[in-house]
């Protein structure tokens, strides 16, 4: 058995350590709900990892080992408490665990309204294969590249023009897909200003793989003054 | 002594008896076997082709994704890879080499000499045979479908997938289903009817319990999938909108008739392969499975539970969160019946005595890649956290942890178990452990680093990266990963080849296992049992060790074959005992020809040529209407059939034998087909954007209600006469089987009639496009009903159906009353449900 | 209540499929007044949607567990039929297929104290 596993879990660690941070990665989150999930990932990971290991070894002493010869009754009795303890309480825990950090995680990623304050939308339309950025309210049109706000909840409308494409920062929040005659709204957040790489996940024909967005995240007052000054050009 | 030896000769010439009525012919002939053992290892070996070419695509895209910006395979052709990719391991191998196997063996567990409908067996494989040609035809041609195995609209409608790219997965995989569906069916009566006598539901080896529930799966499952791609390549074809949203239609549609499909389907696949887990562990444990009937609980609860949870696959498609909680909270419960299974798998180890060989290995590894599997599933099915990874590569890392984990593993441990019963010989141990290790380590390396592949952000189906994103490297490993796995199964299957050659004799239960399929020769005859034992018991051959040579010998019952006719037990579905002899059809040439003149459809279909189409469906209907006249051998069914005293009935004498229960299941896949049709018309007509339905109801309720009435009628009609003969009474049955029919051709002629004088124009809204479907459906039915009703006069005319058989008019009540049924709720859903819409 | 007869092989898909029943119900009259008649997003969860689901998921779940108890007493009291190892192998799945159909239709019902209904 030993043998087998070290060559993965080698590679899988030394990937982990030298990887977690790239341009793209959910494990390398720059906004609210990016960190909320990248911290699940974490959690849901070290649990599995723990249940899987805990499993493996009752199954390899469970061959290797010598039973002593049992009456019926005493089999029936373990055999029961491994089926209702492994196939009853075990799994009813882990859902129970999980849901009770997921179900508020994806409460709080809704675009619920934010109470004194009014969230600046952007929509955001699917081309086979380009990215229409508008900005509601200023004639202000974009192709592949989108500017935000950083510290502030932006709700980004998408829709799609053609086929179905699905808008997604993996550093900043989940994706959601771009449906022809639907408006599918995304809260987004992302801390601090810099650049994010965007990209369309669902296949969308020969130029899926080249569909990307530059998402550019100003800091508040940096932004207002490249909408305005973006108007006036 | 003397005695003994003379009852060894009596089963020699036994033998040779049933050989002369069981035997395979060869040369040309062989394409006219109907045999389940035979069937079952074509399917087998087929779909262990295409399993190889499945892996052919795999690794050229792993090449192609090895290194960043790398242009070996172009975009067009990628996109057709990973679609047929996915395409091929879903239906062209999963799927057919489990119905192999349980075709190949549920007889055999079961103490049956054939499945019950043989000639449906042969005809399932050559449509699977042909559509999968066709299907790779397509591949080899260079115009393979492109839009992903999921086949998304408007992705493939004909405005952004022109050409026949598309038609090609719609059309070759419907033809394809056929033969799931039709093994589906066949196995279910099988199980449910045929078992041996005294076998009742929990004396059952537990792979059957496994396989009943797959093939209910199947015929629940797949007909969504069915009407789906119907609808589909009916709006490519003919212009008539079901997913364009600009006429009314909604593509999520499509994505809910996939997916009600698809998750079902990734248990269709896991369960056989589960049910070979429960099979073997307990042999190599030398004790029975512990907990036997929680086994069965958890079966019967993932059947149910994984038809409720195929939103999982569209988290992110905008759907209230609410919806999605109750089918993420589903997909998580299917945790407890696969933890069940797991624990009472680990139950049986641990107060066993487990013994060394190579499939244990293949158990092992199963054990640890399916655990990954199924912890990262209950992963993607918290929401959140699904947003993120959803059609990332974590995805890909992670199904496939759940296929090969799940199916490809059991099914090699399978493999090397039942070897010796296919062959007489045993595999090599050395080589055998050499794949399992390459394999194990190769699939390993190259799917875990896949999560952390999708971890980083890239997103599944596409067919190169930048550089600088952290991708290079794990990409890299996976690609290693996949050659390295490449030659384990190489090497499994170079064992395998040589296994034939240089294997040493594996002689009788060389497992020492405990069901009934080792007690018959190994490689085994086509009857598989001279005579068929009583088997109260779940452990035959634990329980009675010399059942083979007692049953080679013909001490058990139905070993008479002087009559000539292909026999085996009808039983009860509850108890097994014993309620009739079902006498099966032998070899024919109509399943092959039949599969032939649909696949000239099919192509037809596909070339567009409507002509061709036509003479190709006038020749399967005059082909399939012949099989029903040639149904099994009722001429030469002589009176005398029950003979031998304290022997029951033949069937064809009964009013419920199996065929009965083939109509009744057929019905069932077919009402999940029409519940698929009604589901469209109510969600569109709720969900989609842009709806329209005209101010009036455009079909008069007149001809229409006038209609009905008749169907009525004839329904009504054709129970009565079914009642009188059952009373024993068929005066005048050929009249008033005639009349019948005519009746029925009323109804639809006053159907076509509502059809013709009403507004509808099927290329214009969805609304009018679904209707004309729903009308379509009917009139197949009601059509159907018409020729199997004609066509039972005349055979009351010749005398093969009548009081003494009446079993074939008993067949054709459930579809009267199906028809019925169906004709009713249409009219309630499309024409009285609008007016009350309309007026609340 | 009807099934009445636990040892019937009815049993064996019964309680789920109840369950599958209501589920179906549950989702479609969701989308159904979620595109007819949304209750305002600022009500929460606390909507009559919400409440109505509930109360329909209680119900039925005590449907549920009431049969599998009769199921389960069924497996416990035996009969003395020649198939008695049948039946109690059929009410002892039935009791089991009915509590997991209450279990299914609970955790979900439970779901619409957390979220609102249409968003």
């Amino acid at each position: 058995m030993m043998p087998s596993l070290t060559l993965p879990s080698l590679i899988i660690t030394l990937s982990l350590l030298s990887g977690c941070s790239g341009p793209q990665s959910i494990l390398n989150p720059a906004g609210p709900s990016a960190l909320a999930v990248s911290r699940l990932w974490w959690g849901m990971f070290g649990f599995s990892v723990a249940v899987l290991l805990a499993v493996m070894a009752l199954w390899i002493y469970a061959m290797r080992r010598n039973p002593r010869s049992l009456t019926e009754a005493q089999a029936d009795r373990i055999n029961r408490n491994w089926i209702i303890g492994g196939g009853l309480v075990l799994p009813i825990i882990g859902i129970v665990a999980l849901l009770s950090f997921g179900i508020p995680m994806g409460y709080r990623m809704l675009p619920l309204p934010v109470a004194g304050q009014s969230v600046p939308r952007i929509d955001v339309i699917g081309h086979q294969w380009w990215w229409e950025v508008r900005y509601p309210d200023t004639d202000i049109v974009l192709i592949n590249e989108l500017h935000l706000p950083a510290g502030t909840p932006v709700d980004i409308h998408v829709t799609s023009s053609d086929v179905i494409h699905s808008f997604w920062v993996p550093r900043l929040a989940g994706k959601i897909d771009m449906i022809p005659d639907r408006t599918n709204v995304l809260r987004i957040e992302a801390d601090a200003p810099g650049q994010f790489l965007g990209k369309c996940a669902e296949f969308c024909g020969v130029g899926h793989a080249h569909m990307m967005l530059e998402v550019q995240v100003h800091t508040p007052e940096d932004f207002e003054s490249w909408l305005e000054e973006y108007e006036y050009e | 002594m003397n005695t003994n030896n003379e009852i060894r000769k009596a089963g020699a010439v036994l033998q040779d008896e049933f050989l002369q009525v069981w035997g395979n012919p060869s040369g040309w002939r062989a394409l006219t076997i109907v045999n389940h053992t035979t069937v079952g290892i074509r399917f087998m070996v087929t779909g262990g082709i295409f399993f190889l070419i499945g892996g052919l695509i795999a690794m050229l895209m792993r090449t192609q994704l090895a290194l960043p910006e790398q242009d070996i395979i172009e975009p067009k052709l990628y996109d057709q890879l990973f679609t047929m990719h996915g395409t091929v391991m879903m239906f062209l191998f999963a799927v057919p080499v489990l119905e192999g196997l349980a075709m190949y063996l549920i007889p055999k567990m079961i103490g049956a000499r054939d499945l019950v409908f043989p000639r449906l067996s042969a005809f399932g494989y050559w449509c699977y045979l042909f559509g999968s040609l066709i299907l790779m035809s397509s591949l080899v041609l260079g115009i393979a479908p492109a839009a992903g195995w999921f086949m998304y609209t408007p992705l493939t409608n004909d405005v952004y997938s022109p050409g026949p790219n598309v038609d090609f997965w719609l059309l070759g995989v419907t033809f394809i289903e056929i033969s799931a569906v039709s093994a589906g069916i066949e196995l279910t009566v099988s199980i449910l009817r045929t078992r041996t006598s005294g076998m009742a539901l929990l004396h059952m080896p537990l792979l059957c319990w496994y396989i009943l529930i797959m093939a209910l799966m199947i015929v629940f499952g797949f007909p969504p999938l069915i009407l789906g791609s119907i609808l589909l390549e009916l709006e490519r074809a003919a212009g008539m909108p079901f997913f364009d949203v600009a006429r009314g239609g909604d593509p999520i549609l499509w994505q809910h008739l996939f997916w009600l499909f698809g998750h079902p389907e990734v248990y269709i696949i896991f369960l056989p392969a589960a049910g070979i887990v429960s099979t073997l562990l307990p042999v190599f444990s030398r004790q029975p499975i512990v907990g036997y009937r929680w086994i069965v609980l958890a079966i019967i609860s993932t059947g149910f539970i994984s038809f409720g949870l195929w939103v999982h696959h569209m988290f992110t498609i905008g759907i209230p969160q609410l919806a999605q909680a109750f089918f993420s909270m589903a997909s998580m419960l299917v945790a407890i019946p696969t933890g069940i299974q797991l624990f009472a798998w680990l139950a049986t180890l641990w107060t066993g005595r487990p013994v060394y060989h190579v499939p244990m290995l293949w158990l092992v590894g199963f054990l640890f890649i399916f655990m990954i599997g199924g912890l990262t599933g209950v992963m993607l099915a918290l929401v959140p956290f699904n947003w993120q990874v959803h059609d990332t590569h974590f995805v890909v890392a992670h199904l496939h942890y759940v296929m090969v984990g799940g199916m490809l593993f059991p099914l090699i441990a399978g493999l090397y178990y039942w070897l010796p019963h296919f062959s007489g010989r045993m595999p090599s141990d050395k080589l055998a452990r050499w794949g399992f290790w390459m394999t194990f380590v190769g699939f390993n390396t190259t799917f875990l680093v896949m999560h952390l592949t999708g971890l980083l952000g890239m997103p599944r189906r596409v067919y190169t990266y930048p550089a600088g994103l952290g991708w290079e490297l794990p990409n890299s490993v996976s690609s290693m990963g996949g050659f390295i796995m490449a030659m384990g199964i190489s090497m499994v299957l170079l064992d395998i080849v040589l296994h034939f050659r240089f294997g040493r004799p594996a002689g009788a239960n060389p497992w020492q296992a405990d069901t009934l399929e080792w007690a018959t020769d190994t490689p085994p005859q086509p009857y598989n049992f001279i005579s068929l034992p009583d088997c109260p018991m779940r452990h035959p051959m634990w329980d009675s060790p010399d059942l083979q040579a007692t049953i080679a010998d013909g001490r058990h019952g139905l070993s008479e074959i002087d009559h000539g006719r292909r026999e085996t037990w009808g039983s009860d579905p509850v108890s097994g005992a014993i309620r009739e002899i079902i006498h099966l059809p032998g070899n024919s040439w109509l399943p092959f020809f039949s599969a032939l003149a649909l696949s000239g459809l099919c192509i037809s279909l596909l070339i567009r040529t409507y002509s061709m189409a036509l003479i190709a469906v006038i020749a399967s209907l005059v082909l399939l209407l012949r099989w029903s006249w040639k149904n099994g051998a009722f001429l030469e069914a002589d009176s005398d059939s029950a003979a031998k005293s304290g022997y029951p009935q033949l069937h064809s004498r009964t009013f419920d034998g199996p065929g009965l229960w083939g109509m009744v299941v057929t019905l069932l896949a077919d009402g999940a087909l029409f519940l698929s049709i009604l589901f469209g018309w109510l969600y569109l007509r709720i969900v989609a954007p842009n709806w329209q339905a005209p101010e009036t109801v455009p079909l008069a309720w007149q001809p229409l209600l006038i209609s009905g009435v008749l169907l009525t009628i004839a329904t009504f009609w054709h129970h009565f006469i079914v009642r009188r003969l059952r009373e024993g009474r068929d005066d005048h049955l050929q009249g008033q089987l005639w009349s019948i029919a005519a009746v029925g051709l009323a109804h639809c002629c006053a159907l076509i009639w509502a059809w013709s004088s009403s507004s509808l124009v099927t290329t214009q809204t969805a609304h009018d496009a679904v209707i004309a479907v729903i009308l379509m459906y009917q009139l197949f039915h009601s059509g159907l009903a018409v020729i199997m009703t004609a066509l039972q006069a005349m055979r009351v005319a010749y005398g093969y159906v009548g009081k003494g058989a009446p079993y074939e008019i008993a067949v054709v009540k459930p579809w009267w009353l199906y028809t019925t049924a169906v004709y009713w709720l249409s009219f309630l859903t499309v024409i009285l449900l609008p007016i009350a819409w309309r007026s609340a | 209540m009807w099934p009445r007869e636990v040892y019937h092989p009815i049993q064996l898909a019964f309680g789920l499929t109840v369950w599958i029943v209501w589920f179906i119900v549950k989702y479609g009259a969701l989308a159904f007044f979620c595109e007819q008649v949304p209750p305002p997003i600022e009500q929460g969860a606390f909507t009559w949607i919400n409440t109505t689901l509930l109360i329909g998921s209680v119900a039925v779940t005590g449907l549920l567990l009431f049969w599998a108890n009769n199921c389960w007493r069924g497996a416990r009291a035996g009969n003395n039929q020649a198939d008695a190892e049948t039946n109690l192998f059929i009410a002892w799945l039935g009791a089991g297929i009915n509590l997991l159909g209450a279990v299914v239709t609970l955790s979900q019902g439970l779901m619409s104290l957390l979220l609102p209904p249409c968003l």
